[in-house]
């Protein structure tokens, strides 16, 4: 056993890949935090300040529970207020039903590539889903994962960047993305197997499927 | 140990001098970030640690007063900045974007999982002994623990992941499993 486990852990530790160093990030990150503190505020201005905020933010119908954000280095982050309830699925229609408890009128993925099965759901307070799809064809090998985040705008605004998250969802920054504004809502794309025509071809499918809806 | 830094680099950057420290970071890159992501798991929050527990060396290099004791100390930064992070993390999903080293090291695979099952001080002495060929002497130094207590840890750590491991080899990993969401 010592000696298997030494040698599955030397094949781990080679297995791990190195990203490059951040020359950049540290020298930024340690000029920022040699920069002299901004200046201090007195605890009743603070909460003073803060209350208006947020009264300010409440009578605008802004207060959200969820907000999406892209990360620095290039990941996308969802925090929430909320629990985070992902299962599988097998169906659009499983699809089509959770996103008619949703705070915004959703337009759902269309025109993707024949054969793609919906094989996971997430649901995020009431302004987000993300749907994962297994993306058919051989050609894509190891890259058949997509990922779809259907959201409400108000969940990207800046209003909603401080909100106390307590639920965070992270995608890798490797994972290659595509975001527009579809309708009332904006999508984004994670996969690094879908090609640059076949990102196009679903955004105009929910282009279309908007455009009907509104008629 | 594991980590070989050479002395010269270390001294050279005790001088304060912002290249002579990015050459020795750069230098230990590799390492703090196979540790940090030995604990913390994911790929993203290991970048993350890794750079935090390199902007730390960064900025208190020229406080260190022994350059000999630039590995513990090293191991030390990384670790506590690993562990923080994992206890800051409330509930954290990580969307996998590297699904070809999900299939291709399934055996490694099977080793993290394992891994996962472990509490943290566990986790801790087997990543410091078999992934950093640390010796319990060092470190009981870097987690400032009795020699003996990382000894009966690292036989604890053992006597559990034995089975595990046994189990996992046993059973085929079905298809898509481990990835949690993406």
């Amino acid at each position: 056993m010592h000696s298997d486990l030494s040698e599955r852990c030397r094949i781990a530790r080679e297995h791990i890949e190195i990203p490059p160093f951040p020359s950049f990030s540290i020298r930024a990150a340690v000029e920022r935090a040699t920069r002299p503190a901004p200046r201090r505020y007195s605890f009743g201005a603070v909460a003073l300040a803060g209350v208006s905020a947020i009264a300010i933010a409440a009578a605008a119908g802004v207060l959200q529970q969820t907000h999406v954000r892209f990360s620095p280095l290039g990941g996308l982050v969802v925090s929430s207020v909320d629990k985070m309830v992902s299962r599988p699925i097998h169906a659009n229609a499983e699809i089509r039903q959770a996103a008619e408890h949703l705070d915004f009128p959703a337009t759902l993925p269309e025109g993707l590539p024949d054969g793609t099965m919906p094989v996971r759901l997430l649901a995020v307070d009431k302004s987000l889903l993300v749907i994962t799809y297994d993306l058919p064809g051989v050609q894509r090998r190891s890259h058949h994962w997509l990922s779809i985040v259907i959201a409400n705008p108000t969940t990207m605004s800046a209003s909603t960047a401080s909100i106390a998250a307590r639920y965070r969802l992270r995608s890798g920054k490797n994972m290659s993305r595509a975001h527009w504004r579809v309708g009332r809502e904006d999508v984004i794309t994670l996969s690094n197997g879908l090609t640059l025509p076949e990102i196009a071809r679903i955004r105009h499918a929910m282009e279309q499927e908007a455009k009907e809806a509104t008629q | 140990m594991r980590l070989e830094v050479r002395s010269q680099l270390v001294h050279a950057a005790k001088g304060g001098d912002p290249a002579d420290i990015e050459r020795l970071l750069e230098a230990v890159w590799p390492d703090a970030y196979r540790l940090a992501r030995a604990i913390v798991e994911q790929t993203q929050s290991a970048e993350d640690v890794a750079q935090e527990a390199c902007v730390i060396m960064f900025r208190n290099i020229a406080t260190l007063r022994n350059p000999d004791a630039f590995p513990t100390w090293f191991y030390r930064v990384v670790l506590r900045e690993a562990l923080k992070h994992k206890k800051a993390q409330m509930t954290s999903m990580m969307l996998s974007d590297n699904a070809a080293y999900y299939e291709d090291c399934s055996a490694s695979l099977d080793l993290w999982r394992a891994l996962a099952t472990l509490p943290e001080r566990l986790r801790t002495v087997i990543v410091l002994h078999y992934f950093e060929d640390l010796s319990s002497r060092e470190i009981g130094k870097i987690i400032r623990t009795p020699e003996a207590t990382v000894r009966f840890r690292l036989m604890t750590a053992r006597r559990r992941l034995h089975p595990l491991l046994q189990e996992r080899e046993s059973s085929p990993r079905s298809k898509g499993e481990g990835i949690y969401a993406l």
